[in-house]
């Protein structure tokens, strides 16, 4: 399998006057095509910070995060737009849907971003297929927990990127929610034939990726 | 009675904890609050201290215990025998005239008043002028005169210069600073003083100058006042055409128009405050929204919902009554500093006023009008539920109407309509403009409900700034409803007092026009008449002159009954019984007075008055073909027809009349003449000539007279529009609280904008496109809103034509637009670099 994005000796860290705290020391990873990875590590130890620097929403300090031979720690602010819109999908623990737009809206947003025609009428097909064709309409304040991350998860497929980055896609779930969100997950990642990154307490969910890795205070182990 | 100040007492605590954690939010809700408040505050306690100050002074604002108006004809010295055994009378006779500075060189004429005073003037108050020490020369010199600021500013001259009235010289005593019984002079025109011998120098004679008599009457210390004006009634009683004032009734002309004025403004500061709840509400509302948790969480600790309103309201409520306070005492101390901008000949000190009532009133109109919209944002706190808490979702309330809000809501508008209209004049006008406030809210919020459904219908996705625009506009937290009530009921608003102000001074201005004579002559006798045409003509034989008679005519009866008895003072025509009325006659009907109704004369009886009535007037005062009236002609009663109607236009600045006789009879009337000239182009009129060889005659020139008129017009325009921008203002600033409360949900639709990969080039795309789709409907609404309010007003009130001001129109739109825009930019700007991190870690 190819590469699909690879990570070099990145290390983060923030400032808070004096005070630096260093939350990546020095980090490598590659994560190959259609490769599913989990990481796995206890509160606080740079899980979500390494989920945010692979979607180009933080900036490394050092090292360099290279997706398809592009360096992103070196795009310019329109480059990382251009990056997420096209190739990464991001699933949260709290969802973060917006809340006044409808669900069907919430999904369409990826592809109208991608300016992709009868983006509403792709949306409705995803969700549909995930079991929402009665919650078209809906707000997110109208949903469940559980259906508002199979919005999620829809709004981060639809557009069909190469990596899903899913950061405790189960957190906020029962089980019986949990073994539904991860089947969805898996079954459109792998339809989709799309990378997945997924950062999880959930042994069981972590299991399924193909590979597992561990971080601890900011470095693998 | 304990648990009910515990209640209040936890209340009023937890209130104030909130507002002090959440001061650098309330900001703008003070600012609104205040300057709504204030607004009204002062109009309130000024128009309180102006009219105190004129109660004060009635009898110096009339001159005397009482006032007869006797018009053209003098009282018997019989009768004024009778008067002097219950006071001292004086004499106070007023023509028009006219004055030049009598510099061949630069020489400059003017059209004044001119009155002449006995020894006793004034009975009342004092004459104060620049040189007080010369002061006693103007009583025992018959060529001293006292002029007006005016009158020395036009003429350009001072103390001790010549000036020319009527050919003869007199000597300027002294320039006018103050005078009493401003009542009956021109406050603001020129005006000259000469005593009752300079006026014998003159040797003007009354039936062909139309000099009008008013006696003044200051009561004996021993009469009783009731006794004195019982006795002075008696003694008038025989002399029916003789008018009677009193001191009290003396002021109401100045009052009525402070009265009226001072409504006007107030019910611009009643929109300014009512403008300002709306704003209120919609923070709270948004407030709410943005603290969803805490009252979720308040309420899974026990808080009802009343509870949770009662501390947001009392809040507020708290806030508006210490801002009145601030306001009161503010607006109370600022009548002093108003004096020095009065008009000196106005005589008025102004005082600091801290009226309670005012406090009172104004108080509880503000509460009131917050209120109103208060409740149903409060409301909405009975939508929101703890268990947002368990389910980790949040979802935005808006105005909560059930039918106890609106049966609420109901008595309190009620309350505030009968607050703000109790004890007015103009209470009816208030109801209906109150009640068109109303209106316009309601239309308003259609307004946006059809732009909502016009949206939904158009599916055409135009860009992705179009899409995005579109859900913000439709999406529950829409910063459309708020915009488009607040700017629309502003501009609305303004944009009717401009159009109404322009239809006004295009009327005027059309005066301008060519067919507006240059001069108006008027005091023409009948020896000097041929001369003086003679005379016009030499200055270009192309001028058109227009000669016709005039002489005074008083209606007594119409058919036998005194019209006054029936007629309102009210009525539109009112005037044309009211008082001495010039009227003329002619062979022909004037080509500009066609007939509407009967016929013009074919036979012209000598001894029969036939009479031509102005078609309006007619209607108003219920005037039939063939009615007859009885008129009172230099004493002498005639009985007259009715024969034809006469539509009549005043504005056209040609010799008009609501009474035209017939010839043959009317010949034999003394009279006088009114004559105007239209000059060709570049031919221009030596006044001080004409003056000098033709003294009696006054010129008027009509280009002057209208500038005046323009000048007064837009002194009046600037005040309301001055009072009308307070409203933009206030709209402006519930704008900006409506933005900065929208922050925290647009700075988190803009991160997930941006984790989606949205370019920050389309949010910017997309905030002024929603502005300017919101900004164009309000254009739209306003301009069809406004447009029709003027005409209304124009057509119904006024009588005038309606004219629309596209240049004002457009700058108006710009500069709001534009700062409307530049704010939600700034606002968006700030939001478009969300950190992610903090938010992802829900800090």
């Amino acid at each position: 399998m190819n590469s699909l994005i690879t990570l070099n000796n990145i290390h983060l860290q923030y400032q808070n006057g004096s005070r630096i705290t260093e939350v990546i020391k020095g980090v490598s990873l590659d994560i190959k095509n259609q490769e599913t990875l989990a990481i796995v590590g206890k509160s606080g130890s740079g899980k979500t910070s390494l989920i945010m620097l692979m979607a180009g929403l933080e900036k490394t300090s050092s090292g360099s995060i290279i997706f398809q031979k592009k360096t992103i720690s070196q795009m310019t602010e329109n480059e990382l737009s251009h990056y997420r819109q096209k190739n990464v999908g991001i699933i949260f623990q709290s969802f973060y849907l917006i809340p006044n737009y409808t669900a069907l809206e919430n999904v369409a947003l990826s592809l109208e971003i991608d300016f992709q025609p009868n983006s509403l009428e792709l949306a409705k097909d995803l969700l549909i297929k995930l079991g929402l064709g009665h919650r078209l309409e809906h707000y997110p304040s109208q949903l469940s927990g559980g259906e508002q991350q199979r919005v999620a998860i829809a709004r981060a497929v639809v557009n069909k990127p190469s990596i899903i980055l899913a950061d405790e896609p189960t957190g906020n779930l029962d089980d019986e929610n949990s073994l539904l969100i991860s089947q969805t997950l898996f079954d459109v990642v792998k339809s989709h034939g799309s990378s997945l990154c997924l950062v999880t307490h959930d042994k069981e969910l972590a299991q399924r990726c193909d590979r597992q890795i561990i971080i601890q205070d900011g470095q693998l182990i | 009675m304990v648990n009910l100040f515990k209640s209040f007492q936890f209340i009023h605590n937890q209130a104030w904890k909130d507002f002090i954690r959440n001061f650098h939010k309330r900001w703008i809700i003070i600012i609104t609050i205040f300057i709504s408040t204030f607004v009204l505050f002062l109009i309130s306690t000024l128009n309180f201290s102006i009219n105190q100050e004129l109660q004060k002074n009635t009898q110096t604002i009339l001159g005397g215990d009482a006032e007869i108006e006797t018009h053209i004809k003098s009282l018997d010295q019989e009768v004024i025998e009778k008067i002097k055994s219950i006071g001292k009378i004086s004499l106070n006779t007023s023509l028009t005239s006219m004055a030049s500075n009598g510099n061949d060189k630069n020489s400059k004429t003017a059209f004044i008043r001119l009155r002449a005073v006995d020894d006793n003037y004034p009975l009342y108050g004092s004459i104060t002028t620049s040189h007080p020490n010369r002061l006693k020369l103007f009583y025992s010199e018959d060529n001293h005169v006292l002029i007006n600021e005016n009158l020395s500013r036009n003429l350009n001259v001072k103390t001790g210069d010549i000036i020319l009235l009527r050919n003869h010289q007199f000597i300027i005593n002294s320039i006018i600073q103050d005078i009493p019984d401003i009542g009956g002079a021109g406050i603001f025109g020129d005006l000259a003083l000469i005593n009752q011998e300079g006026l014998s120098l003159l040797n003007i004679k009354s039936s062909e100058n139309f000099l009008e008599y008013e006696y003044r009457v200051k009561f004996n210390d021993d009469f009783e006042v009731k006794n004195a004006r019982n006795s002075l009634k008696e003694i008038l009683i025989e002399i029916p055409e003789t008018r009677l004032r009193f001191p009290e009734n003396t002021s109401n002309f100045l009052q009525r128009t402070l009265d009226n004025f001072s409504n006007f403004l107030s019910l611009i500061s009643l929109t300014a405050i009512l403008i300002s709840g709306i704003g209120i509400a919609n923070t709270i509302i948004a407030f709410i929204n943005q603290n969803q948790t805490s009252i979720a969480v308040q309420k899974s600790l026990g808080f009802s919902s009343r509870m949770i309103q009662l501390i947001y309201g009392y809040q507020i409520l708290f806030l508006t009554f210490i801002l009145c306070i601030i306001a009161f005492f503010i607006s109370g101390m600022f009548p002093h500093f108003i004096n020095p901008f009065l008009p000196t000949s106005l005589g008025l000190n102004l005082q600091a006023v801290f009226n309670l009532g005012i406090f009172v009133r104004v108080s509880l109109i503000t509460i009131l009008a917050i209120s109103i919209f208060l409740i149903p944002a409060l409301n909405a706190i009975h939508k929101l539920s703890a268990n947002s808490l368990f389910r980790n979702s949040f979802e935005f309330v808006n105005f909560n109407l059930t039918k106890k809000t609106i049966i609420i809501n109901s008595v309190l508008v009620t309350l505030l309509i009968f607050l703000f209209t109790w004890g007015s004049p103009l209470w009816f006008t208030n109801i209906i403009f109150l009640c068109g406030f109303i209106a316009s809210i309601i239309i308003f919020y259609f307004t946006f409900k059809v732009l909502t459904i016009f949206m939904l219908k158009f599916h055409h996705s135009f860009s992705l700034s179009y899409i995005l625009a579109k859900r913000n506009i439709l999406s529950p937290q829409s910063l459309a409803p708020i915009i488009l009530t607040t700017l629309g009921m502003g501009i609305t608003l303004l944009l009717t007092i401009i159009y109404i102000g322009f239809s006004f001074q295009t009327f005027v201005n059309k005066g301008l026009n060519n067919q507006v004579p240059d001069y108006f002559f008027i005091n023409i006798n009948q020896e000097i008449k041929n001369d003086f045409v003679k005379k016009l003509t030499s200055y270009d034989p192309k001028s058109e002159i227009n000669i016709v008679p005039l002489a005074t005519a008083r209606v007594k009866e119409i058919n036998g009954v005194d019209p006054r008895s029936y007629i309102d003072r009210n009525n539109n025509s009112s005037w044309v019984i009211r008082g001495e009325r010039r009227v003329s006659w002619s062979k022909e009907p004037a080509e500009n007075n066609p007939i509407i109704e009967g016929q013009w004369w074919t036979n012209n009886p000598t001894e029969d008055l036939l009479i031509s009535f102005d078609y309006d007037a007619a209607i108003d005062l219920g005037i039939q073909l063939e009615d007859i009236i009885t008129l009172s002609i230099y004493g002498r009663e005639v009985q007259g027809t009715v024969k034809n109607f006469r539509k009549v236009d005043y504005a056209d600045f040609t010799i008009n009349f609501a009474m035209i006789f017939n010839i043959s009879y009317a010949e034999k009337i003394p009279h006088e003449f009114i004559a105007t000239i239209n000059l060709p182009n570049n031919i221009t009129i030596n006044e001080s000539e004409l003056l000098k060889n033709f003294p009696n005659i006054s010129s008027i020139k009509v280009a002057s007279y209208i500038e005046k008129i323009n000048n007064l017009l837009n002194k009046v325009s600037l005040a309301v529009l001055a009072l009308s921008l307070v409203i933009i203002v206030i709209g402006f600033l519930v704008i900006s609280s409506a933005i900065l409360v929208q922050g925290k949900s647009q700075l988190y639709q803009h991160l997930i904008f941006k984790i989606l990969g949205l370019k920050k080039s389309i949010i910017i795309k997309t905030s002024i496109l929603e502005f300017t789709i919101i900004f164009l409907t309000t254009i739209g609404f306003t301009t069809l809103l406004s447009s029709l309010a003027s005409y209304l007003i124009l057509n119904n009130i006024f009588n005038i034509e309606w004219n629309f001001n596209i240049p004002m129109t457009f700058l108006i739109f710009l500069v709001v637009g534009l700062i409307t825009l530049l704010m939600i930019l700034k606002t968006t700007m700030g939001n478009l670099n969300p950190k992610v991190y903090p938010l992802i870690r829900n800090n």
